[in-house]
């Protein structure tokens, strides 16, 4: 079976927050975020000279902590590993906003129902690839399928930010020591 | 001079119904008639299908000069078993065509002989080869290997690449073969290339035929080999047969995997609740025997490789059968399939158990599963998580999450148990769903302190703190653990509570280092 999951490549991302506002934008979240860029201090240089970002949402992960806690069983994983709340049938109970370990589940305010990064479920049934990943102006985020033989070199995990590892989430870093890109503001 | 055998496996005799004496397959005839007045060469007697030849066939088959008999015509008639066992007492085929013209078979007859005498027979048997697919189309794998068995004259044995009889075959008693086909399994007979190979056993010579589509190989056809068999057109018969069986083990085989692929994304579809209702579950389960009208359990098999062994290759088939021996031997039934690199177990219980009997009798029963498995295979450690029951089967994944996750956490309790309930893993149930920051944060500020005394004086209070924990609070057996004086760690524990800001005679002061002695371990 498949598991589609985020790749995100450390070294690429500049934390310029397109993914979040373009989330933002296609599925008119006012208030909240459902993707958050994470800023972290670099491997090497622990002074919190150097940092590294990298963007997250819901990890889609493999043994989803929100679907047993839903008491109205909302929650499902299709087989492509994408985890989806059914809105119609969400009461707005709030106990999948607890049970995530990353946070990726918040409130919608308008709706009064939970509301989670679906992996653009519906821009994937129409071959389209999720909006954060096509306007990620350095691509550095990928759509890839972890159980793929060909993506088991990437890391499960990054220095220095804290996991649960329980749920096995399907994201992967990528972190290129080589080629690395320097930017410069005026 | 046409061979009975040669005339039945050319078209339209390809259809003829065999009724009696086909041992005599191999007589020859020169002249067809219709009558049997003054015959003086060998001949095969033509003869319309009506209730008064039927009776008279007797006496038509004690010509020495006849050597068969094809009886032509649209009639439905009933042949009488004396008459078919005086057929095969004189050893004379009677055969019987749907045919109603006597001329044209005369003229078909006289055709298949011009060309056997120029030479080109081959082209007559490659034409049966439509006949063998047509067959196979209409009827069935069956059919086709019991009109095998008619024109051999002998069981004809279909086997899967494993040298397993296939479904479609009338599974023989006799011992010889089972131990040919022992034999066979061992040799790689897989690799050859050859249209058949000739095996050798007590009971005597065999003839395996390999069916191959390209580079697949579906099996084999196995068949004694008689007398005059390899000069005869026996092999021709079994070689033009082949095709229409390949491809129907092909077709069995493509249906399989469409099968195999829909019931891998239904048991998906169950543990990850993507069903819509449980009439659909209910429905879809009987496709495959399985009755969710049933209350089930839900049991998680992690196989671990043993770290003093090394890493090979696991046969989860093979487990997964001892699993299903071992259930089936309770008198349950089970779903066994591996997802995720674990084994998922699906019993089927009764539905008058209690819930607190059922979870005992499952506990036993993956016991039980777990004793065995271990003790089969040596290289691996086996564990087992078990979920809650709920009382609907379209729960089944919430029963799946709670049994990874006694599976998972299950490893941080301090009497390490293999089998594991989801209900007996305690606290760390609780701790499963907190957020990895806020276990963090509880830790440091509950020990803290204690680690980083350690670490600066080089001391073992974290040490003598988990041993006494792991101990119960048993002052001796943890001293002797530690190899320590009970009175040195009397002294030690009091001034870890001075350190801990702690009373290790209140129980909220234990409960409060114990939970953050195992958040230091799911950290881990």
């Amino acid at each position: 079976m498949k598991q589609l999951g985020f790749l995100v490549h450390i070294e690429k991302c500049l934390g310029c927050r397109s993914c979040e506002f373009s989330c933002k934008n296609e599925h008119g979240q006012e208030e909240s975020f459902r993707r958050n860029i994470h800023s972290l201090e670099d491997e090497e240089n622990k002074m919190g000279h150097s940092f590294h970002h990298f963007s997250m949402a819901c990890n889609h992960c493999e043994s989803p902590a929100c679907m047993p806690v839903c008491p109205e069983g909302a929650i499902k994983k299709k087989p492509n590993g994408i985890v989806i709340i059914d809105k119609a049938k969400c009461s707005g109970c709030g106990k999948c906003v607890t049970s995530c370990p990353f946070d990726a589940i918040k409130m919608n305010p308008f709706t009064a129902k939970a509301d989670k990064c679906d992996m653009c479920y519906d821009r994937q049934m129409q071959g389209k690839t999720t909006i954060c990943v096509s306007a990620c102006p350095v691509k550095a985020l990928e759509i890839i399928d972890i159980n793929d033989p060909m993506n088991t070199d990437y890391d499960k995990s990054i220095y220095g930010f804290e996991m649960k590892k329980i749920t096995n989430p399907s994201i992967r870093f990528h972190k290129k020591n080589d080629d690395i890109q320097h930017f410069w503001c005026r | 001079m046409l061979t009975i055998q040669e005339l039945i496996s050319a078209p339209p005799f390809l259809y003829a119904e065999i009724m009696g004496g086909w041992k005599g397959k191999n007589r020859s005839f020169s002249i067809v008639q219709n009558h049997s007045i003054s015959l003086d060469e060998p001949t095969l007697l033509l003869l319309t299908k009506t209730q008064s030849t039927i009776m008279q066939l007797p006496e038509y088959l004690s010509n020495q000069d006849v050597q068969g008999i094809l009886l032509y015509g649209n009639e439905d008639l009933f042949i009488p078993t004396t008459i078919i066992e005086i057929a095969d007492s004189y050893k004379k085929p009677v055969l019987m065509v749907k045919e109603w013209n006597p001329e044209s078979i005369k003229q078909t007859i006289s055709d298949l002989e011009h060309l056997k005498s120029i030479g080109l027979f081959q082209y007559v048997w490659e034409r049966s080869t439509s006949y063998w697919l047509q067959l196979m189309n209409e009827q069935s794998l069956t059919a086709v290997l019991q009109r095998l068995c008619v024109l051999l004259g002998q069981n004809v044995l279909l086997l899967d690449e494993d040298f397993q009889f296939h479904t479609g075959n009338e599974v023989p008693s006799i011992s010889n073969v089972r131990v040919l086909l022992k034999s066979l399994s061992k040799q790689p007979y897989k690799n050859k290339k050859e249209a058949y190979t000739i095996v050798e056993n007590e009971s005597g010579r065999y003839l395996l035929f390999h069916l191959r589509s390209g580079e697949k190989h579906c099996g084999f056809i196995l068949l004694q080999e008689l007398p005059g068999m390899v000069i005869d057109i026996c092999i021709e018969q079994i070689i033009h047969a082949i095709p229409a069986i390949t491809s129907y083990l092909m077709k069995e085989d493509a249906v399989m995997l469409a099968h195999r692929s829909y019931k891998d994304l239904f048991l998906y579809n169950l543990l990850y609740n993507n069903l819509e209702s449980e009439h659909g579950l209910i429905q879809q389960g009987k496709q495959w025997g399985w009755d969710f009208t049933k209350p089930t359990q839900l049991m998680v098999m992690r196989l671990d490789t043993n770290t003093d062994f090394p890493k090979g290759n696991v046969d989860l088939d093979a487990i997964m059968r001892k699993i299903r021996s071992l259930i089936t031997a309770a008198f349950l039934q089970a779903i066994i399939f591996p997802i995720q690199g674990n084994i998922v177990i699906i019993v089927f219980d009764m539905p008058d158990h209690t819930p607190k009997v059922r979870k005992e009798r499952m506990v036993v029963l993956a016991n039980r599963i777990h004793k065995e498995i271990e003790h089969s295979l040596d290289t691996m450690e086996c564990q087992i998580g078990l979920g809650r029951h709920y009382p609907s089967n379209m729960q089944l994944f919430r029963s799946f999450y709670e049994a990874k996750v006694a599976l998972e956490l299950g490893k941080y309790e301090s009497n390490h148990r293999s089998v594991r309930h989801f209900e007996d893993i305690g606290i760390a149930r609780l701790l499963s769903n907190v957020h990895n920051d806020l276990l963090h944060e509880y830790y440091e500020a509950t020990l803290g302190e204690l680690i980083l005394l350690d670490e600066e004086n080089d001391d073992f209070y974290m040490v003598t703190l988990e041993a006494f924990y792991n101990h119960n609070g048993d002052i001796n057996q943890t001293a002797e653990q530690l190899y320590i004086h009970p009175n040195t760690l009397r002294k030690r524990l009091k001034k870890l509570e001075t350190i801990l800001n702690v009373d290790f005679n209140q129980m909220e002061d234990m409960l409060k280092i114990f939970v953050a002695l195992k958040i230091r371990k799911i950290l881990k």
